[in-house]
């Protein structure tokens, strides 16, 4: 049997044991909409808030009700299981059997994603349906289709940049005291609370520089009607091209961090 | 008569020299917390970076505000510059204490209250402020001070003994309704066993102060004042300022405070009562 097979199991087996937790995760994450959707209001209601925001209000809502979720779809966690094994020298268990670190990983990770994904979205379909039905939302299937093929590859992405994240437990002692901290600013910087291209076009060049946005703020955009299918095409094509990027700074920071890897407490 | 009046007057000083005695462990309790944490410095740059990170977010909001515009309704990103500044300085000022709170629940579970029930001080000051986290209050205290100075003064908001008095003392009403209000919710661990969902569900509820009650609909702002008085943490010293403030709502915002004050102490003493000391 595939091992890796296995290993997907288990991490859809891991996510539904604690799924009193993430549904608890789920409906704290409802308070930041309903907070954002009252400042979007408010700031609509009262000025011309869609000129400077180059946001409609039905986009910017469609994108408050949205953002959240996907941010937390896509969130990792599982950075402070590797330091923990790379300090401790959990690892060991895994170097000496015929697996792939980064793969044993990636499979759990996903495994553990499938069930929220499937429940996300479904929340997420009730509230794309309530934006056609009461914003005027306009949808296609090519959209949906794009939506979800962005959001796969989000996911992806944020897998190979946490575990990068995760991999300097190789060189700092401190690393897992920063996790917090890290997962806070790429958050932000990812557009999950608010857009990042609403505060003007150079930050938002600059943002687009920077692979972050593509793990939350393009897929989002996408089923809002923000991008033109040529922005969404080239956006697809910079999620891969971060994708691979990231895979290889993850492999290569593998091999060398392996050198200095001392198995203690194994 | 006169020795009813004489027991009255000795329980009085009874109560005055156990507060008296509560402030003495106070001060040596953040002593102690200080010289802990001082002990492994890379925890508390940890602390104040993580603090630091949420910080960030609160800002976002500001900053989105700035962006729209000068001209929003009543409020302008100025005012909401001191209201967000007040929410970040009252984050402080909780987020020194909290650490405790959630701590309670593992105690509870793991039967290490009866370590502190036997010692001769207050049991709800005892777990509630052992543990001061100063790292936590650091950033927030100096980002709120700064963001309520620099609010107060482009809003053009007047600068009196009464104004300045007045919003000392509804920021210290409000720091002491919230160590009240959002100790309750903690305290259901006597109760049932999963806290964690509780305690997120807290902080989602503190969260609603990121941005002043004015913008939330007239339901939602009597409910946050009247019946789950978070709004009256934040919002009071801001509106007090703005002279927004009727004076029913003054009287509100000094006896909220005293009232769930006195509801945590009676559920507390029940909680006590229903504690069966688990595990030893």
């Amino acid at each position: 049997m595939n091992p890796y097979r296995c290993v997907f199991q288990m991490g859809i087996e891991k996510s539904l044991e604690y799924r009193a937790n993430f549904f608890l995760s789920l409906a704290s994450a409802v308070f930041p909409i309903i907070i954002q959707t009252f400042l979007w209001n408010y700031l609509y209601g009262n000025a011309d808030a869609g000129a400077v925001t180059g946001y409609s209000y039905q986009q910017i809502i469609v994108y408050t009700l949205l953002a959240s979720m996907v941010s937390k779809l896509v969130g990792a966690g599982f950075e402070t299981q590797i330091n923990e094994d790379i300090k401790l020298g959990g690892l060991n268990k895994y170097l000496v059997k015929p697996v792939g670190y980064c793969r044993y990983q990636f499979f759990s990770f996903l495994g553990e994603k499938l069930p929220q994904l499937a429940i996300l979205l479904l929340v997420a379909a009730g509230l794309v349906a309530f934006s056609v039905a009461f914003l005027g939302l306009e949808l296609s299937a090519v959209r949906i289709l794009a939506f979800l093929a962005a959001l796969v590859l989000a996911l992806v992405l944020n897998f190979f940049i946490f575990y990068c994240v995760a991999l300097l437990s190789f060189w700092l002692t401190d690393v897992n005291l920063m996790f917090g901290t890290i997962s806070v600013v790429l958050v932000v910087v990812s557009g999950g609370i608010f857009p990042m291209d609403i505060f003007g076009e150079k930050l938002a060049a600059f943002i687009g520089l920077l692979p972050f946005s593509y793990t939350t703020q393009f897929p989002v955009n996408i089923i809002n009607g923000k991008l033109s299918w040529m922005q969404v095409g080239s956006g697809v094509l910079c999620q891969v091209f971060w994708i691979v990027l990231f895979g290889a700074l993850g492999f290569g920071m593998w091999k060398k961090g392996l050198k200095r890897f001392a198995a203690v407490g194994g | 008569m006169e020795k009813e009046r004489n027991q009255k007057e000795k329980k009085l000083d009874g109560y005055w020299a156990e507060t008296k005695r509560c402030l003495r462990l106070l001060k040596v309790f953040a002593k102690v917390s200080l010289m802990s944490q001082l002990e492994y410095r890379a925890n508390f740059a940890a602390g104040v970076a993580v603090e630091t990170g949420w910080m960030l977010i609160k800002l976002l909001y500001v900053a989105v505000v700035y962006r729209v515009g000068a001209d929003i309704g009543v409020l302008t990103p100025d005012h909401i510059l001191l209201f967000v500044g007040i929410y970040t300085l009252m984050t402080g000022f909780y987020m020194l204490y909290y650490g405790n709170f959630t701590s309670i629940s593992r105690m509870v579970r793991e039967g290490e209250l009866d370590l502190y029930l036997v010692k001769p001080v207050s049991l709800q000051f005892l777990i509630t402020m052992r543990r001061l986290d100063a790292a936590l209050l650091l950033p927030d205290f100096v980002a709120g001070v700064i963001m309520i100075a620099l609010g107060w003064a482009r809003a053009g908001l007047p600068v009196t003994v009464v104004s300045v008095t007045g919003f000392l003392f509804f920021t210290v009403c409000g720091a002491l309704l919230t160590y009240s209000l959002f100790l309750l919710p903690h305290l259901l661990c006597f109760w049932i066993v999963a806290t964690r969902g509780v305690a997120e569900m807290t902080s989602a509820v503190w969260d609603f102060n990121n941005m002043p009650q004015l913008i939330y609909g007239k339901w939602m702002q009597r409910i946050g004042t009247f019946l789950l008085p978070v709004f009256v943490i934040t919002n009071f010293p801001g509106l007090f300022l703005m002279g927004e403030l009727s004076p029913l709502l003054m009287a509100w915002g000094v006896a909220a405070p005293i009232l769930f004050f006195g509801i945590t102490r009676i559920v507390w003493k029940r909680a006590v009562r229903n504690y069966s000391s688990a595990s030893s």
